[in-house]
C-alpha cells in the first residue's frame, strides 16, 4: 500500500516536472519577449528587465532557466497581468472557486442523473429502456456545449424570461468575496436580503450548471451501464440470483457497490474534458471563472496568463487524478496489482 | 432443392474485420450514422458545385432573409441569409469542407503520428516507455482546448494553423489508446509463443499484434473525428479559430449569436450541422464498439 | 416573431432541461438595495480620463468620480458652472479668470482622507500635470494626454496663475475659440493635489489614476477587471448627494448579453445596444430606448505613408468602391446617416457643396488602372472586435468592405486584436488601413479636425491616417483664431474640400447614439459628446406591471 503510494507520488512529481517543461517550451515559442511572457511585465524598464533576468536566470543555460521557472511558480509567483499589473496568482485564486463551484454542481447533477439511468439501462439490457437511454446519451453527448448554452439562453432567458442568463449574482447584492463559492459567501455575508440573494444566486446557477452537466451525465450513463453490465454478468451475481434474492437487492447490495468505484475512477479521467466544457460554458454565461478569464486573456494576447492557466488547470487535473487514484487503491486492494495508474 | 456445384458444404469463416462489418451493418442506428457520414463526405468533395453561391458572397439586397418556408423567405436563399446577406445554405455547404473535411484530415494525420508513436512506445519497455508515458500524462492533463489555444497563439490565426493545433491536441489520445492496446497485447500467451518461434519485433507486431489492436484503433479513430469537429467548431465559436468571415460552422454560430433576437436561424442551422455531423460519427463509433464487442463475444 | 425556430430549438432542448428547471423565481423584483446596475461594454483602461480618449474609460470615471471647472449642459446646449462658480474672459480672449466654488470636499478612501476643501492648488495641479513635462506627475501614467495633445493644450496655455485660493487666471498664447469647450470636455477633470502629495510621500504615485480621488457624485468602492466596478454615493456632494445607495458597472462586452441581462433584470441600463436589437427593445414594455443624435463619425482610414495609399488616386478609387449605403443598412440597420464629410451635417460648419464619391466599381477600377493598379493589390484592414458609439460592429463593417473591394480586385485581409492591444499596435502604424471613428468631445467643429488630422495629432495617436499636410494645418489653425462663427466657416469649408479631394480617410457614417434602460429608472443624463452621468438617477419604487412583458 505505502509502496504504491510512494510510487504514485514519485510518478506525480515526474509528470508535473514534464508539465513544467512543456509550459516552459511553450513560453519560449510564444510570440513576444521571453522576459515579458515569464513575468507579465510589459515594456519593462531597464531596472525591471535586469530584475527579471536575474529572477529567472535568463543569462544562464536553458536548464537553469527551467529550474528557476519552476522555483518561481512553486512559490506562487506567476508574474503579473499585462493589463492591470495585479499578481496573476491572486487573480487565479479569486477566480478558481467560481469554476470549481460550477464543475462540482454540474458533476453532482451528472452523477445524480447518470448513475440511476445507467443502472436502469444495464438492467433493461437490450430492451427498449436500454435503447432509449443509450440513444439519448449519444445524442446528448453529440450536442456541442456552446450551441446548447446559446439555445438555453434563447429559450429560457430571452423567450420565457424565467432565468437570468449571465453572471453569478445580481451585482446589487454586495456579497463579500470570502471563499469564492457564491452560496457559501452569501451565508457568510451580513446582507439584509439573504433569502432573496440565495434565490437569485440559485437562479443564476441553474442554466450554466445544467448546460455543463449534460455531457458528463451522458458519459456517466454509459460508463455506469458498461460497468454494471460486467458486474451483473459476474458469477457472484448469478449466485445471489440463484439464492433467490430480490432483484433490487441484488442490484443495490451486490452489483452497485462493486460497480461504483470503477465508475468514479473513470469519471476522474473526464476531468480535463469537463474543464474544457466549463471554459466554454463560462464564456457563454459570462460566469466569472477562470475559463472566461483565460479566453479574455487570449483576446488580449496575454501569454503570462495563458501559460499560468495551462499550468494550473493541468496541475489541478493531475492532482485530482492522483488523489482519486490513491483513494481508489486504499479502498480497493485488488486494484493494487494493476500495472500502474496513470493520469 | 438447388444443386450445389460443390459437394462439401462451404463454411467460410469471415475475417475478424469482416465479422465486425457484418455485425456493424445489422445496427440500423449505426448504418444511419454511416449514411449521413457518407453524405457529408460527398458534400465535402463537391461542395463548390452544389452550393448555390460562392463562399462569403454578400447580397446587399437580401439581408436577414428568413428560410424559404417562412412567409418572408425566398427560395433562392433556401435557409435564409445572415446580416451581410450571405446565403446560409451555401455557407453551411462550404462549411462542410472547412469544419467536417478538415476534421477528417486532421484526424487522419493525428492518427498516423499518434499510432506510430503509440506502437513505438507500446513495443518498447523500461525507461523509454516510461519517459513517453510521463510526457503523455502531462499533455493529456492539459485541457485540449487550452492546448489548441496556445498552439494557435504560437503559430497565428489561420485555418491551417487551427487544424495543426487541433491535430496536435489529438495526438496524445491516439498515443495513449495505441500504447495501452499494444502493451496489453504484449503480455498475451500467443505473443510469447510467436516470440519463442523466433519472430522479430516487426513480425510480432505486424502478424500478431496489429490484427488484435486494429479494432480499438478504429473506435478511437471515430471518437477522434467527433472530438476534432467539436474542437474546430469551439475554437471558431470563441473566435480564436478559423479567421473571421470563413465559412466555418463554429464561426457562423458565433456570428449568429449577435443576431439571436432577430434572426435565430443563424444560430439554429450551424448548430444543427455540427450536431448532425458529430452525432453521425458517434453513431458509427457506437456501432463499431458494439460490433467489436459482439464479434469477440 | 420567428417563433418557428424557437419552437424547433425548444423541441431539441426540452428533453434535457424540462425535468430540472421547474419553476424558479424571476429575478426582476425591485427588492434588493436601492441601487442601479449599468451594463457597460468594457473595462476602463484607468480611472483618469485625462489619459485617454477611450469612451469606456470616460463613462466609468469622468462624470461619476470627477468634476470639471465648467460643464456642458446637454439640455441647455451651453456651458454651465461646475467647480468654477463663474468666469470672465478678457477682451482679446487670451485670459480666462475663474472664481472657484467653496466648500467642495474631495472623496476619501482607505488610504486618504482630505484635510482641506477643493481649492486653486488642485486646479493648478491637474492642468500643470498635463502641460508641464517636468511636473512630477507628468510621466506617472505614461505621460500621454491624447486629447490635450491633439488640441494643442500645451502650446495654447501660456501660464496658469493662482490669484488666491479661490481664483485662478489662465493666460493663453493666442485666442482659441474652442478653449472653453475643451475645458468642459470629458477629459478636463480636476484631481486632488493633497492626495497626490500624500502618494508621492508613500512612493505610490500611480495610484492617483488607479485609486482615484475626485469631487464627483460617486466614490469608487471596488473594481474587478472584466467583472464589475462598484461606486458608493459621495455623501455631501456639492451638487446634492445622489439618490441611489450604490452604482454598479456590470462589465458585459457582448451586446446580446447586455440586452439579456436587461430583460432578466440583472441590469437597469445598458450601453450601446446593437442596432439590430432596437426592434426587440421597442417591443419590450419594461424597457425604454433613448436616442441621441451623435456627434461622431465612423471612417475607413488609410495609412497615407504606405504604398499604394500614398497615392491620392488609389484612395479616391477606393472611395468609389465602397458602398456606404449597404454598410449603413447592414451594420447600423438604418440607425445612422451616410457620411459625406467627417463633420455631421448638423454642424454649423458643414460643407453641403461637397461632391460625394458615388458608389461605382467601374470608376474605381478606372482610377486604379490610372494609378497603375489595374490588377488590384493586397491590403490589410484593421478592425477592433468591440462596439463603439460610432460603429456598432467594426468586424462586420470590415467583412462588408472586404466583399466590396473584392469586386474591384483589391484583396482585403482583416486583422483584429483585443481593444487594448489594438490601440497599442495602432501606434506603430503597421497597418494599411484601419476602421476607426471619432466621437466629438464638444460641439465645436474644431474637434473633428485638429484631433484627427493635425500634425500634432500624429504624436498623440489621434491621427490614424498618418497624414501631415502643412497647408491643411494652417487652415484649421486659422479657423480657431476667431470666436466669430461667420469668420470661421470659410476655413472649415475649405478644410472639408481638401479632405474630400485628398481622401486620407473615407467617412462612412454618423451613428445615432442609443441607450436602453428599464422604465423605472429616471433622471439619467446622456451627453451627446459621450459620457453618461448617474448623479441624478433614481429608481422608481412603483412596480412595473408584468402583464405581457414581451
Amino acid at each position: 500500500m505505502w509502496f504504491y503510494i510512494a510510487r504514485r507520488v514519485n510518478l506525480f512529481v515526474f509528470t508535473v516536472a514534464v508539465l513544467f517543461l512543456l509550459v516552459f517550451v511553450m513560453l519560449n515559442a510564444l510570440p513576444g519577449e521571453l522576459a515579458t511572457n515569464l513575468s507579465g511585465v510589459q515594456n519593462p524598464t531597464i531596472a525591471q528587465y535586469d530584475a527579471i533576468v536575474s529572477q529567472y536566470q535568463l543569462d544562464k543555460s536553458w536548464f537553469n532557466q527551467y529550474i528557476s521557472f519552476i522555483k518561481q511558480r512553486i512559490h506562487g509567483d506567476f508574474g503579473v497581468s499585462f493589463s492591470d499589473g495585479k499578481p496573476i496568482f491572486d487573480e487565479m485564486l479569486r477566480l478558481l472557486p467560481a469554476t470549481i463551484e460550477l464543475c462540482i454542481y454540474a458533476m453532482t447533477i451528472a452523477l445524480l442523473l447518470g448513475l440511476p439511468l445507467g443502472i436502469i439501462a444495464a438492467v433493461y439490457y437490450k430492451k427498449f429502456g436500454d435503447f432509449f437511454l443509450l440513444g439519448t446519451s449519444l445524442i446528448g453527448y453529440s450536442i456541442p456545449v456552446f450551441w446548447l448554452g446559446v439555445i438555453a439562453i434563447m429559450y429560457f432567458g430571452l423567450d420565457l424570461q424565467w432565468l437570468p442568463v449571465a453572471g453569478q449574482l445580481n451585482l446589487l447584492y454586495q456579497v463579500e468575496h470570502v471563499t469564492g463559492f457564491t452560496l457559501i459567501d452569501i451565508y457568510l455575508s451580513d446582507i439584509v436580503y439573504k433569502q432573496l440573494a440565495y434565490q437569485d444566486a440559485i437562479a443564476h446557477l441553474i442554466m450554466p450548471t445544467l448546460t455543463l452537466a449534460v455531457i458528463p451525465a451522458t458519459v456517466v450513463i454509459r460508463i455506469t451501464r458498461t460497468t454494471m453490465l460486467e458486474e451483473l454478468n459476474a458469477n457472484y451475481i448469478k449466485a445471489a440470483q440463484a439464492r433467490g434474492q430480490h432483484p433490487l437487492s441484488v442490484i443495490f447490495h451486490h452489483a452497485l457497490p462493486n460497480a461504483i468505484q470503477p465508475v468514479l475512477s473513470q469519471i476522474t479521467l473526464q476531468l480535463s474534458t469537463l474543464l474544457t466544457s466549463a471554459m466554454v460554458t463560462e464564456v457563454i454565461f459570462s460566469w466569472p471563472g477562470i475559463g472566461q478569464w483565460l479566453i479574455q486573456a487570449t483576446y488580449q494576447q496575454n501569454y503570462a496568463i495563458i501559460s499560468a492557466g495551462v499550468l494550473v488547470c493541468a496541475g489541478f487535473v493531475i492532482v485530482v487524478t492522483v488523489i482519486s487514484d490513491i483513494l481508489l487503491i486504499a479502498t480497493t486492494p485488488r486494484r493494487r496489482s494493476a500495472e500502474y495508474g496513470s493520469v | 432443392m438447388a444443386r450445389s456445384d460443390s459437394i462439401y458444404q462451404e463454411d467460410t469463416i469471415p475475417t475478424p474485420l469482416r465479422h465486425i462489418w457484418l455485425n456493424f451493418i445489422s445496427y440500423p442506428v449505426a448504418m444511419l450514422g454511416l449514411w449521413v457520414f457518407i453524405g457529408f463526405l460527398v458534400i465535402t468533395l463537391i461542395a463548390p458545385y452544389i452550393a448555390p453561391y460562392p463562399p462569403g458572397l454578400q447580397h446587399p439586397d437580401a439581408l436577414l432573409f428568413p428560410p424559404s418556408w417562412h412567409d418572408d423567405g425566398q427560395v433562392s436563399y433556401f435557409l435564409g441569409t445572415d446580416d451581410l446577406g450571405r446565403d446560409i445554405l451555401s455557407n453551411l455547404l462550404h462549411g462542410v469542407r472547412t469544419t467536417f473535411g478538415s476534421s477528417l484530415i486532421v484526424t487522419i494525420f493525428a492518427a498516423f503520428i499518434g499510432i506510430l508513436l503509440g506502437i513505438l512506445s507500446g513495443m518498447s519497455r523500461g525507461l523509454k516507455s516510461s519517459i513517453l508515458n510521463h510526457i503523455l500524462d502531462a499533455t493529456l492533463a492539459i485541457p485540449s482546448l487550452l492546448l489548441a489555444i496556445v498552439l494557435v497563439a504560437i503559430s497565428g490565426q489561420t485555418m491551417i494553423n487551427v487544424m495543426i493545433a487541433v491535430g496536435i491536441a489529438l495526438v496524445p489520445q491516439f498515443v495513449r489508446a495505441t500504447h495501452t492496446a499494444v502493451h496489453h497485447e504484449l503480455s498475451r500467451e500467443y505473443v510469447v509463443a510467436a516470440k519463442l518461434d523466433g519472430a522479430n519485433k516487426f513480425q510480432i507486431f505486424y502478424n500478431v499484434i496489429l490484427p488484435n489492436v486494429l479494432n480499438a484503433l478504429i473506435v478511437q479513430f471515430t471518437l477522434a473525428i467527433s472530438i476534432a469537429i467539436i474542437d474546430i467548431a469551439t475554437l471558431g465559436f470563441l473566435r480564436i479559430g478559423a479567421p473571421a468571415s470563413t465559412s466555418e460552422w463554429g464561426t457562423m454560430l458565433a456570428d449568429g449569436v449577435d443576431l439571436i433576437f432577430i434572426a435565430p436561424w443563424n444560430v439554429t442551422f450551424p448548430g444543427m450541422a455540427i450536431f448532425a455531423s458529430v452525432l453521425a460519427v458517434n453513431f458509427i463509433g457506437y456501432g463499431l464498439q458494439r460490433a467489436v464487442k459482439e464479434g469477440l463475444g | 416573431m420567428k417563433n418557428w425556430f424557437i419552437f424547433i430549438s425548444k423541441l431539441c432542448f426540452l428533453t434535457g432541461f424540462f425535468i430540472l428547471s421547474g419553476c424558479s423565481p424571476s429575478a426582476d423584483d425591485n427588492v434588493h438595495t436601492p441601487g442601479i446596475v449599468y451594463c457597460s461594454e468594457g473595462d476602463p483602461t484607468s480611472f483618469n480620463p485625462q489619459l485617454t480618449t477611450n469612451g469606456t474609460t470616460t463613462d466609468a470615471s469622468s462624470y461619476q468620480i470627477y468634476n470639471r471647472l465648467v460643464e456642458y449642459d446637454p439640455a441647455l446646449g451651453s456651458i454651465v458652472a461646475a467647480l468654477a462658480r463663474h468666469w470672465f474672459i478678457n477682451e482679446d480672449g487670451t485670459s480666462y479668470t475663474f472664481y472657484l466654488r467653496k466648500n467642495v470636499k474631495f472623496h476619501s478612501n482607505d488610504n486618504f482622507t482630505p484635510t482641506r476643501d477643493f481649492n486653486a492648488d488642485d486646479v493648478l495641479f491637474s492642468f500643470n500635470r498635463i502641460i508641464d513635462s517636468t511636473h512630477p506627475y507628468h510621466n506617472v501614467s505614461g505621460g500621454s494626454y491624447p486629447f490635450f495633445q491633439s488640441v494643442g493644450f500645451t502650446d495654447i496655455i501660456n501660464k496658469i496663475v493662482k490669484v488666491n485660493d479661490y481664483m485662478i487666471v489662465i493666460h493663453l498664447t493666442e485666442k482659441d475659440a474652442s478653449f472653453m469647450a475643451n475645458l468642459a470636455a470629458n477629459f478636463a477633470i480636476i484631481q486632488s493635489k493633497e492626495y497626490a502629495d500624500q502618494l508621492s510621500e508613500q512612493q505610490q504615485q500611480s495610484q492617483i489614476d488607479s485609486h482615484p480621488i475626485g469631487t464627483g457624485p460617486f466614490v469608487l468602492d471596488s473594481y474587478f477587471q472584466n467583472d464589475h466596478i462598484r461606486y458608493k454615493p459621495n455623501q455631501g456632494y456639492w451638487n446634492g448627494t445622489p439618490d441611489i445607495e450604490q452604482l454598479v458597472f456590470d462589465i458585459t462586452p457582448k451586446s446580446t448579453n447586455r440586452i439579456a441581462k436587461l430583460m432578466t433584470g440583472d441590469c437597469d441600463i445598458s450601453a450601446l445596444p446593437q442596432s439590430s436589437e432596437i426592434d426587440i427593445i421597442r417591443q419590450n414594455r419594461k424597457l425604454e430606448l433613448q436616442i441621441q443624435t451623435g456627434f461622431n463619425v465612423a471612417y475607413l482610414g488609410f495609412n497615407t505613408e504606405r504604398i499604394p495609399f500614398n497615392n491620392p488616386k488609389v484612395r479616391q478609387a477606393l472611395s468609389h468602391a465602397i458602398n456606404k449605403r449597404a454598410i449603413v443598412e447592414a451594420v447600423y440597420y438604418g440607425s445612422a446617416t451616410i457620411a459625406d464629410s467627417v463633420l455631421p451635417s448638423l454642424s454649423w460648419a458643414y460643407n453641403d457643396t461637397l461632391q460625394p464619391y458615388e458608389y461605382s466599381p467601374e470608376k474605381a477600377k478606372k482610377l486604379l488602372a490610372e494609378a497603375g493598379y489595374s490588377d488590384g493589390f493586397d491590403m490589410t484592414l484593421w478592425a477592433a472586435p468591440v462596439q463603439r458609439i460610432y460603429n456598432p460592429n467594426a468586424i462586420k463593417t470590415a467583412e462588408l468592405i472586404q466583399g466590396q473591394l473584392k469586386l474591384v480586385g483589391v484583396n482585403v485581409n482583416i486583422v483584429t486584436y483585443g481593444w487594448n492591444v489594438f490601440i497599442d499596435k495602432l501606434n506603430d502604424y503597421s497597418y494599411d488601413s484601419v476602421l476607426m471613428g471619432w466621437t466629438a468631445d464638444n460641439a465645436d467643429p474644431d474637434n473633428f479636425f485638429r484631433p484627427l488630422f493635425s500634425c500634432a495629432a500624429l504624436l498623440s495617436g489621434g491621427n490614424r491616417v498618418n497624414w501631415c499636410n502643412d497647408d491643411f494645418d494652417e487652415t484649421i489653425n486659422q479657423a480657431i483664431a476667431s470666436t466669430d462663427e461667420k469668420k470661421r466657416v470659410p476655413y472649415y469649408l475649405a478644410a472639408q474640400q481638401t479632405l474630400n479631394k485628398q481622401v486620407p480617410l473615407i467617412p462612412i457614417a454618423h451613428a445615432l447614439r442609443f441607450q436602453v434602460k428599464s422604465r423605472n429608472i429616471t433622471g439619467l443624463s446622456l451627453n451627446p459628446y459621450g459620457g453618461i452621468s448617474f448623479a441624478k438617477a433614481k429608481r422608481k419604487s412603483a412596480n412595473v406591471s408584468d402583464g405581457g412583458a414581451k
